[in-house]
This record gives C-alpha cells, sequence and structure tokens, in this order.
C-alpha cells in the first residue's frame, strides 16, 4: 500500500502522464481512500497541464508579454555577428 | 514547417524578438535577457557545423538559449544560498513545511482553469502568477514544469536536495492555485 507521503513525491517528482502503469494503479488504490491525497492529484495534474500548455504557447511564439528586444541592442548584435564571419 | 538555411545575417531580425521574449520570462531581468540572447547568436554562430537541418532554426537557437538559461540559475543558486523556507510565507502545517507531506485536504478549485486555456486574458494572468513567485519556487517550476528538466539534473543546478525540490514544487503549486483563484477564479465563474 502506498503511503501519503509515497503519493507526495511520485507526483513532485515525474509528470503523472509519464507514470508507468504499476505506479499508476499503486496511486489510484491510495487515492479512492485518501482524500487528502486525492486532491493534491488533482492539483498537482492541474498545474501539470497548465505549465504544460504554457510551455506549448510559448514555444510556438504566443507569450503575453509584449517584450521586444531593444533596437539599439540588435543592432549591436548584428554587428557582432558580421565580425565574427 | 519549412527549414530554412542558417543565415546568421538575418538571425537578428528574423529570431530576435522571439528569443528575446523567451529569455525575459525565463530570467526576469532585461538586460540579462538581452546578454543570453546575444550569447546565443555567437555560440550559434559557432556551432553552426552542428546544425542538421533537421530542426527549424528558431528552435535550434531557442535550444541553445535554453541551456544558457539553465547555467544561469546554477550560477545564481551557487551566489545565494537557499533562502530559509519560513521565507516563503505559506500557512502550512509543520510536515509540509519540512517534508511536503499533505497533511489537510486542499479546497476544491473554484474553477476548472483547463477551460480557460483558450483565453488569451488567462495566460496573462497565469504568467503573471508565475513572475510573482519568490525566486528560488520560480526557477525550482520553471526548470521542472516548463523546462521538463528531470529532478536530478534540477537539483544539480539548483544545489538542493531532492527533499528540498520536492517541497518547492508543492509550494508553488500552491502560490500559483492561491493566485489563480483570486485573479482569475473570482471574475470568471
Ligand atoms: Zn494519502
Amino acid at each position: 500500500m502506498w503511503t501519503c507521503k509515497r503519493v507526495a513525491k511520485s507526483l513532485a517528482e515525474t509528470h503523472y502522464k509519464g507514470l508507468p502503469g504499476r505506479k499508476r494503479l499503486g496511486l489510484k488504490a491510495h487515492m479512492a481512500l485518501c482524500l487528502v491525497c486525492s486532491r493534491y492529484h488533482k492539483d498537482a495534474m492541474l498545474m501539470q497541464d497548465c505549465a504544460k500548455a504554457l510551455a506549448e504557447r510559448e514555444q510556438a511564439g504566443n507569450c503575453q508579454l509584449p517584450a521586444r528586444l531593444p533596437e539599439d541592442a540588435k543592432e549591436r548584435m548584428k554587428r557582432q555577428l558580421r565580425d565574427v564571419d | 514547417m519549412e527549414t530554412k538555411s542558417p543565415n546568421p545575417e538575418l538571425w537578428v531580425d528574423e529570431y530576435g524578438d522571439y528569443l528575446y521574449r523567451y529569455a525575459v520570462h525565463r530570467l526576469r531581468d532585461p538586460i540579462v535577457a538581452e546578454d543570453a540572447v546575444q550569447e546565443t547568436f555567437l555560440a550559434g554562430i559557432k556551432g553552426l557545423d552542428g546544425y542538421n537541418g533537421q530542426v527549424d532554426v528558431r528552435f535550434w537557437l531557442r535550444g541553445i538559449l535554453r541551456n544558457k538559461i539553465i547555467d544561469h540559475f546554477r550560477k545564481s543558486a551557487r551566489e545565494t544560498p537557499l533562502e530559509d523556507v519560513e521565507e516563503y510565507e505559506m500557512p502550512d502545517t509543520f510536515l509540509m513545511k519540512y517534508s511536503g507531506i499533505p497533511t489537510r485536504t486542499p479546497l476544491p478549485w473554484k474553477f476548472d482553469p483547463r477551460k480557460s486555456f483558450e483565453d488569451v486574458e488567462f495566460w496573462k494572468i497565469f504568467e503573471s502568477c508565475t513572475a510573482k513567485l519568490p525566486e528560488r519556487l520560480r526557477q525550482a517550476f520553471t526548470l521542472k514544469e516548463l523546462e521538463g528538466v528531470s529532478s536530478q539534473e534540477t537539483c544539480e543546478v539548483l544545489g538542493i536536495s531532492p527533499n528540498n525540490l520536492w517541497v518547492m514544487i508543492h509550494r508553488s503549486r500552491k502560490h500559483l492555485k492561491q493566485c489563480l483563484e483570486k485573479n482569475w477564479g473570482e471574475l470568471n465563474r
């Protein structure tokens, strides 16, 4: 039987989708009996999904921050890249 | 996606903003972010022989920048030792504080964030919530959850024990949940 400690640890260490089937079963069995862990599990999965969705948006260039590389920095970098050539 | 042949002269105009945004997000300091982007371009030119054309140049450069960001975290962790866990000011029990074991039942979510994934405003709030995390928590969350770095490597980069990491990840999730409930959930039920 899984202890609360083991559940908490495995949820902090691995993305829930990456847990092997055997582990998932152990988790599920514990979760069915323990309300604290089942809520924790839900929170962990939700935050992992949020983080994953955010990382994908960022990779696609959909950041909400309107940050742009300042023009003077761009000019400086262009000069430097030319010098390396 | 079509793969363009790498032409360093055009990199700054084509990928500068994209890389800079990523760097600002991760490093939270415009000057440091600028340096990281510059180093990335230079490393890209020097490592051009290693580019095999299998991924878009944009993602190849992003990969280089990712390593620069991780190096930056490693360096800053060496310079500033881990703050006392007490400083995180979370109303935890003793067990939660020192070992990450939940002892109180978390409250159910007042809304389902997954239903807001298509909403641009939600991500603005989410990003501002991650930016508000205490720095070390933010770094742990960023490496582990956003960058998908393994637990072992995250501990090595941040100079912390697996137990520290585990508590920090729990704590960052809790911070984010509270922040989202407050700034998004209450307005969008
Ligand atoms: Zn439990």
